[in-house]
């Protein structure tokens, strides 16, 4: 442990040269600006960042993606708070009370709360990843092919069920949507060519980031044209710099969201919307000013931005130890460790055991970039939501294309991006989301892998897959999590629960 | 259940079936001593499967939910579902927001038109210009037909419109000159 606090330090004095500076500066402002424009989101950011820190030192390169996706997630709580847009879908929650806020002459208590509980959060989540991360990866060293490929079904199962409350059915059908496009190309084994067809291109595969630039920046570039334009904002201006009595008045729930947030990060796809919602739920839940949540709660609005702030360094966790992202963004940031010949996983605290203290150390840094700006820079922030989408999208469109290209060289990724931008919209125009989607084509090639090996080993048995400790835990999981999503088990529980609990209050 | 779900779960089901009998056709590499369980047609179609099996899922749950009133169609799913979850009135504060934000000129309501000029305008961009011209020519000129489209309807007098083309150039040239530099020369990034 003291190791760690020491590799964390060695990170701190790593970053304070003026390259490394400078570098924490422009990301961390960059991905405030991304968030804060609505239609561009955490994981467009890291991923366009991806391909412009591609000739860039590793650890220069993965400090600049770290800052993009603190500061774009703290950055969508601008437009929450003042357009009730959330600018990214971690900052919905955000909205709810933030949004009020601003309507009552307070919008810069509302952008200090936030500013506080991000940082809180961030702190909180930070604290959560340098403890956690080194036991999952010792107890990540006993996974075998068994677990693994519980573990890719467990990520698709419940980060479909978390990501789509309303229809979760939809969740996994996009989740194994997402599962079978890694199919495509040569597989591990023997090397065929699935789904080819003898198309050079299409052997090679489909890359994760043109499809995650398509879904993420095209879909969202054609929602967003689909939509009213908005153009003027009202700023209004009381004092940004929150009043430390007011934040620490909230101590409990501070503490409660960001261990929430940090745990929504963790688990597999999920990410910081669900921080961001579970934590704001749980605050309206033990609060004792139920009644002002929605209308201008700072509690609320606190809550919402520990939460999502939190669920990035917790999103980082299973990327660092287990290779499987926590949210889309850190999808992204999994790509880019492999790009730049960082291998995560279980052997990560064997192989580099200071890796995960000087992550740990780069959202620190991020976090306090973020904290500055977000105070100094609220006016000239501002004039970024004054941008018309109509001049904002047609450059979004070309970065998106340089994007998709710029990683292989290759004129097919464009039109990869191009057809999943499509794909993604009418899936989302159906009510299917995309995050499980994501995690699917993460996820597949370990699907692959794992069953066929574990299959092979145990000669066609699944004794194995059904008996070892873990995999008990991940399949009884995956079982409780889809029987849950059901329609029929659901009316069967309620109508157990209402009988056992005839008087129930109207408290839901 | 919103009515599209019938047509897509059937789109499902075929697609499924489709992807599950493709598999199935995949080598077995059994001559050279293959297992079985290696078979590379071994996942893609039990994935293919499952897709089908859910797709019939969501056909099931279509026909025996026909009769009642149909729900709400399918929105953003996070943000609208739990926002009803959590504050009930959440629908009619969403209505009453338009302090802040103003709607600009000719562009009141969602429209697909919109988004249907935007799609075959970024597919002409990206897969045929970009490649066939110099980059920064094919930036300049999609930023620039791409904003005169949409604001096009803002060109009400001769001054506007003269400020609007010579804004809407502005920027597409600052883009086609900026897009260039910052990834060729700044961080060594190959373009198209």
């Amino acid at each position: 442990m003291l190791e760690g606090v020491g590799y964390f330090f060695q990170g701190i004095l790593g970053f304070l040269d003026p390259t490394s500076l400078f570098n924490i500066a422009w990301a961390t402002l960059l991905g405030i600006v991304v968030g804060m424009l609505p239609g561009l989101t955490a994981t467009l950011g890291v991923a366009l960042l991806t391909t412009l820190t591609f000739s860039m030192p590793s650890g220069e390169a993965i400090l600049v993606l770290v800052c993009m996706y603190v500061g774009a997630i703290y950055g969508g709580s601008r437009s929450a708070i003042l357009l009730n847009i959330p600018g990214t879908p971690a900052n919905a929650a955000t909205a709810l009370d933030g949004n009020p806020l601003a309507r009552q002459g307070q919008a810069g208590k509302a952008m200090g709360i936030a500013t506080a509980g991000s940082f809180l959060g961030s702190f909180i989540g930070m604290i959560m990843l340098a403890t956690i991360a080194p036991f999952l990866a010792e107890a990540a060293l006993r996974f075998q092919s068994y677990e693994f490929f519980w573990l890719a079904i467990f990520g698709i199962v419940i980060a479909g069920r978390l990501t789509a409350l309303e229809d979760p059915l939809k969740g996994w059908i996009a989740g194994f949507i997402g599962l079978l496009i890694a199919m495509v190309g040569q597989e591990g084994i023997y090397s065929y060519a699935r789904f080819a067809y003898g198309d050079t291109n299409l052997a090679g595969g489909f890359g994760l980031l043109p499809v995650l630039v398509g879904m993420f920046g095209f879909t969202e570039i054609l929602f967003v044209m689909r939509q009213p334009a908005f153009t003027a904002v009202k700023s209004a201006m009381d004092s940004v710099i929150p009043k430390v009595r007011e934040v620490f008045r909230y101590w409990q729930t501070i503490i409660r969201s960001g261990v929430i947030g940090t745990l929504m990060g963790l688990i597999p796809g999920v990410g910081e919307d669900m921080g961001a919602w579970v934590s704001y739920a749980s605050a309206r839940g033990s609060s004792k000013e139920k009644d002002k949540f929605g209308k201008g709660s700072v509690e609320g609005l606190m809550a919402a931005e520990t939460g999502n702030n939190a669920a990035v360094p917790g999103a980082l966790i299973p990327v660092l130890t287990l290779a499987v992202p926590g949210s889309a963004p850190a999808a992204v940031l999994l790509a880019a460790l492999f790009i730049h010949g960082i291998r995560p996983g279980p052997l990560i605290m064997i192989e580099a055991p200071a890796f995960v203290f000087e992550v740990t150390a780069m959202v620190f840094m991020a976090t306090l970039a973020m904290v500055v700006f977000g105070l100094l820079l609220t006016k000239p922030l501002l004039t970024v939501l004054r941008i018309p989408a109509t001049r904002l999208m047609p450059i979004i469109m070309v970065l998106c294309t340089v994007g998709a290209f710029a990683i292989a060289s290759r004129q097919f990724d464009i039109l990869v991006m191009l057809a999943f931008g499509a794909i993604g919209y009418l899936l989302r125009a159906f009510g299917f989301p995309l995050a499980p989607l994501i995690l699917g084509v993460v996820l597949g090639p370990i699907l692959d892998a794992n069953l066929r090996r574990g299959l092979v080993l145990s000669g066609g048995s699944l004794e194995p897959f059904l008996t070892r400790p873990i995999s008990i835990v991940l399949w009884v999981s995956i079982l409780i999590t889809f029987l849950l999503g059901i329609t029929a088990v659901q009316n069967a529980l309620g109508r157990l629960f209402r009988r056992r609990k005839p008087a129930a209050g109207d408290d839901a | 259940m919103p009515r599209s779900d019938l047509p897509v779960s059937i789109i499902l089901i075929v697609f499924g079936a489709i992807v599950a009998y493709e598999s199935w056709r995949m080598p077995r590499f059994e001559a050279i001593g293959g297992s079985a369980y290696s078979a590379p047609g071994l996942v893609p179609g039990l994935l293919g499967a499952i897709i089908a099996l859910l797709g019939g899922i969501m056909l099931m749950r279509y026909l025996t939910n026909r009769g009642r009133p149909a729900a709400a169609e399918p929105r953003v799913p996070i943000a609208d579902a739990t926002l009803e979850e959590f504050v009930p009135d959440a629908d009619d504060r969403v209505q009453s927001l338009d302090i802040e934000v103003t709607v600009g000129e000719g562009l009141e309501q969602p429209s697909n038109w919109r988004m249907l000029w935007t799609l075959g305008l970024s597919v002409v961009f990206a897969a045929v210009m970009v490649g066939r011209m110099p980059f920064w020519i094919a930036t300049f000129l999609f930023v620039f037909a791409f904003i005169v489209l949409f604001e096009w309807k803002t060109y009400t007098d001769r001054r506007r419109t003269t400020v609007g083309l010579v804004m809407a150039a502005a920027i597409a040239g600052a883009a086609a000159f900026a897009v260039p530099f910052v990834f060729e020369e700044v961080f060594l990034v190959n373009l198209p």
